[in-house]
């Protein structure tokens, strides 16, 4: 185990400095330089001398290591569009992300696998039916349009759920007040992923409630919650495991198009604004930030993953 | 229809389910829009950089204005400037020493005095070069600044500039030396992003980055404390969310597009206010490419337009069919004898086969073997832009041209603008509160970005900086108008107008968005 963990710690500086390169090389090459040094009254020379200042003007190869020295000296260096340091202006967004992409995991954990299930139960049934229905309309509706429409229907025609933000502009910070706010991108970010994991658990779930251990528990006269529940759920949420853990790195890479429609203040409107502005210290960090949370879940999946089933942990 | 019949019954009692359901819930959450009347909410963009030293973008501006004194501030009517934290101001005979007199009761947020060492300080740090100052090249005519004594301050310019009152105080907040001495000013996250200081109306409270950035009256503003107690700028990027929530009263005050006019005016909660704005939309044309060199054919490109069915479908009406480029809110400088020119397209054919162009073979213009053929470049994401620039397109392919549209993203056109790679490009040009335009029409400015260069043009602008003599820069700028008039940069679309959807009860200082947030004193709800 040790010796597995240390391969992936090498594996993850590895894969983080190939992201670095990757990002950096086509942050740099892309068209459009950083809008700072947009203003109708700048000159030329003043233009040249911030590119200058910022370090713009050298070879790319130099500008990189220069990144990387101050990387290592543990600065994500400071943002052009923001005059604040990187660290501050990621560290300030990212635990918003945290919060809204764990609830809808939560959420859409939660009710995927239980439609799942009740789905397998009763394979080509009305019900069955229209559980696929729900999920792949929550899958195909456009996460801008079905946030503007929840907008339009709770914020504007019935006044209960506030349209954007993390919490009350008067500041309360009261459970139920707070949670209002999650409601919205919740459902939008939930029903994103909803028809994923309810179509994996329905298949998976009734691969296993073929095979013949559950066959031999109903024999055996268990009751059927208990066989459904324990004996074939167990077995089937190995796959299932997988597509979780796709979605919840989804959800904590940044949720952009929701975190726009609902004024939300985590890193993927910040990573929109850093994009838009050609914000190349702050586009970096965020990569950085997001490449490492990324490979760290997956690393967390793959261990629950031997813990789920012994056969992995044996090979 | 039977069938239509049979359901109705049960869709009303979903619908009696449905509105029990929302009777519910709104039992238990409490509406979401009951807020005390004494509080204010904008929207912004972005977060903002909330030092007026390097922030340029929508988001930083407007707070920077709302947030911080400068010199002078533009009036309500006349856009001339007026005192802020400069009670009067003279130039000398030769028109390089501007002398200004400080407003002597005045103090920092945290109670330190506002001196004239923090005029001189701003000033200063703009224009070392080592800040990286955008506001550098607008102000580098300040040769140095000088402290007569604690409320006088002095300039040394390098020429005469005769707008000098508007220009030093445009975007040009007055920002603390004692807090700012001595740090580098880029890496001033602590001022830049969290708690800044002014010397203005409004205090900050509390920052939630990405979210909300919170203010409260200062009570011993000098100038006397403001009605509305709180006002909080919301980050809100996407336009959409900022109309939902003035419909749900969550938010008090927004520019907003012509196409939200609809969805508003039916809000009994939400008044519209249309301001003229300080600039024009335009679609201009290198002068110095072949297609376009020939004032005949800039003209043509006018008159082959129909700019009032823009305005109508386009703008909803919204916007003032344009003359030249100074826009009619400078009434004293705005040439009124000028009409606009119509939509003629015959006149237009006229004058491109006066200038030699007639229809080819394939049926596009030709002369000398060349085809009248060119690209249109247009930012991406701002909607009635795009369409503009569609119907041009239509239209001077009816001219028998042959027309494309690029569209590219803002870091992308703005680097081919300052490249001067456009052959044709629309585009909004935002002025000071001046109608000097030297930096859009002189040679060799960066923003002159399609090579106009006419000798009297250049000339009258450099007469029209030279002097402070406002009758003086009258004559000048009624005849700079005449002479582009004859030989246009492009197209003058329209002077737009600044929609701004608020509060019903929300009475504001009637200019554009920014400038109005520079007399943010004096807005009030009803019965304040």
């Amino acid at each position: 185990m040790v010796r597995f963990l240390i391969q992936r710690i090498v594996g993850t500086v590895v894969v983080l400095l190939l992201v670095s390169i990757g990002t950096f090389v086509l942050l740099h090459t892309a068209p459009g330089g950083p809008t700072v040094m947009i203003n109708p009254n700048l000159s030329p020379e003043d233009v040249e001398r911030i590119r200058a200042n910022l370090g713009l003007d050298q070879p790319l190869p130099v500008q990189y290591g220069r990144w990387l020295t101050t990387l290592l000296r543990g600065d994500l260096g400071t943002s052009l569009q923001f005059g604040a340091s990187v660290r501050s202006l990621i560290g300030g967004r990212l635990p918003n992300t945290v919060y809204l992409g764990l609830v809808a995991f939560v959420v859409s954990a939660i009710f995927g696998i239980l439609l799942g299930v009740v789905s397998a139960l009763r394979p080509r049934s009305a019900l069955d039916n229209v559980i696929t229905a729900v999920a792949f309309a929550g899958f195909s509706l456009p996460p801008f349009w079905l946030g503007l429409t929840l907008i339009l229907l709770f914020s504007v025609t019935l006044g209960v759920l506030p349209s954007s933000g993390i919490r009350p502009s008067d500041g309360s910070t009261g459970f139920l007040a707070v949670a209002k706010h999650f409601v919205m991108p919740v459902i939008v970010l939930g029903l994103l992923n909803l028809a994923e994991i309810t179509r994996y658990t329905r298949s998976s779930m009734i691969e296993a409630l073929r095979a013949d251990f559950v066959r031999t528990a109903r024999a055996k006269g268990l009751p059927a919650a208990r066989v459904v529940f324990v004996h074939a759920l167990r077995n089937s949420l190995l796959p299932v495991l997988t597509i979780l853990g796709i979605v919840l790195t989804r959800l904590l890479g940044g949720t952009v198009v929701t975190e726009t429609v609902f004024g939300w203040p985590g890193i993927g409107q910040l990573a929109i604004q850093a994009a838009s502005t050609r914000d190349y210290p702050l586009m970096m960090g965020l990569t950085l930030v997001v490449a490492f949370l990324v490979i760290v879940l997956n690393l967390v999946v793959d261990l629950l993953y031997a813990v789920a089933d012994p056969r992995v942990r044996r090979t | 229809m039977t069938r239509s019949h049979e359901t109705r019954p049960r869709a009303q009692r979903a619908g009696w389910r449905g509105g029990l359901l929302a009777a519910l819930l709104l039992a238990l959450l409490g509406t979401a829009a009951a807020q005390p009347g004494t509080v204010l909410r904008l929207a912004i963009p972005a977060d903002p950089l909330m030092n007026p030293i390097l922030g340029t973008d929508a988001a930083a501006v407007p707070i920077n204005r709302f947030f911080f004194n400068a010199l002078t501030r533009p009036d309500p009517e006349t856009f001339e400037p007026r005192p802020d934290l400069a009670t009067s101001w003279e130039v000398s005979e030769d028109g390089l020493t501007w002398t200004f007199e400080l407003v002597d009761n005045a103090t920092w947020h945290d109670g330190e005095p506002f001196t004239a060492e923090d005029v001189k300080f701003t000033y200063d740090t703009i224009l070392d070069p080592n800040n990286n100052s955008p506001r550098r090249s607008a102000i580098a005519v300040i040769e140095s600044v000088e402290v007569v004594d604690d409320y006088t301050v002095r300039f040394h310019l390098s020429s005469p500039l005769g707008s000098f009152p508007t220009i030093a105080s445009y975007n040009v907040g007055i920002v603390p030396r004692h807090v700012l001495e001595g740090q580098n000013i880029a890496e001033a996250t602590e001022f830049n992003t969290r708690h800044p200081i002014s010397t203005g109306p409004y205090e900050i409270a509390s920052v939630t980055p990405g979210s909300q950035y919170e203010f409260v009256a200062n009570p011993d503003y000098f100038k006397g404390a403001p009605p509305i107690e709180r006002v909080i700028f919301k980050v809100l990027p996407d336009v959409n969310t900022q109309v939902a929530q003035l419909l749900s009263g969550e938010l008090d005050y927004a520019v907003v597009q012509p196409t939200n006019l609809p969805a508003l005016q039916r809000s009994n909660r939400v008044k519209i206010q249309s301001v003229p704005y300080l600039g024009f939309e335009h679609i201009s044309f290198n002068y110095e490419h072949p297609l376009f060199s020939d004032p005949r054919v800039r003209l043509a490109m006018i008159y082959g337009l129909d700019r009032e069915a823009i305005i109508q479908s386009v703008m909803g009406g919204e916007a003032v069919i344009g003359v030249g480029p100074i826009p009619p809110v400078f009434p004293w400088a705005f040439d009124d004898e000028l009409e606009p020119v119509p939509y003629d397209p015959d006149r237009a054919r006229e004058l491109l086969a006066e200038a030699g162009w007639t229809p080819g073979p394939d049926g596009v213009l030709q002369k000398d073997g060349e085809r009248f053929a060119f690209e249109i470049g247009v930012d991406q994401g701002n909607p009635t832009r795009e369409r503009t620039t569609l119907i041009a397109q239509q239209a001077y392919q009816a001219l028998g041209m042959d027309v494309g549209v690029r569209v590219d993203e803002w870091p992308v056109y703005v680097q081919k603008l300052l490249g001067g790679e456009w052959v044709a490009h629309a585009g909004f040009w935002v002025l000071p509160p001046d109608p000097d335009l030297t930096n859009y029409y002189a040679p060799g400015q960066a923003f002159n970005t399609v090579h106009y260069d006419n000798p009297r043009v250049t000339e009258l602008l450099e007469a029209g900086r030279a002097t402070s003599d406002q009758a003086e820069r009258a004559e000048i700028y009624k005849e700079l108008q005449q002479v582009m008039y004859e030989d246009p940069p492009g197209v003058v679309l329209f002077y737009p107008q600044d929609i701004q959807a608020m509060n019903a009860r929300l009475t504001t200082t009637p200019l554009p968005f920014r400038e109005a947030l520079q007399w943010v004193e004096q807005w009030r709800y009803e019965g304040q």
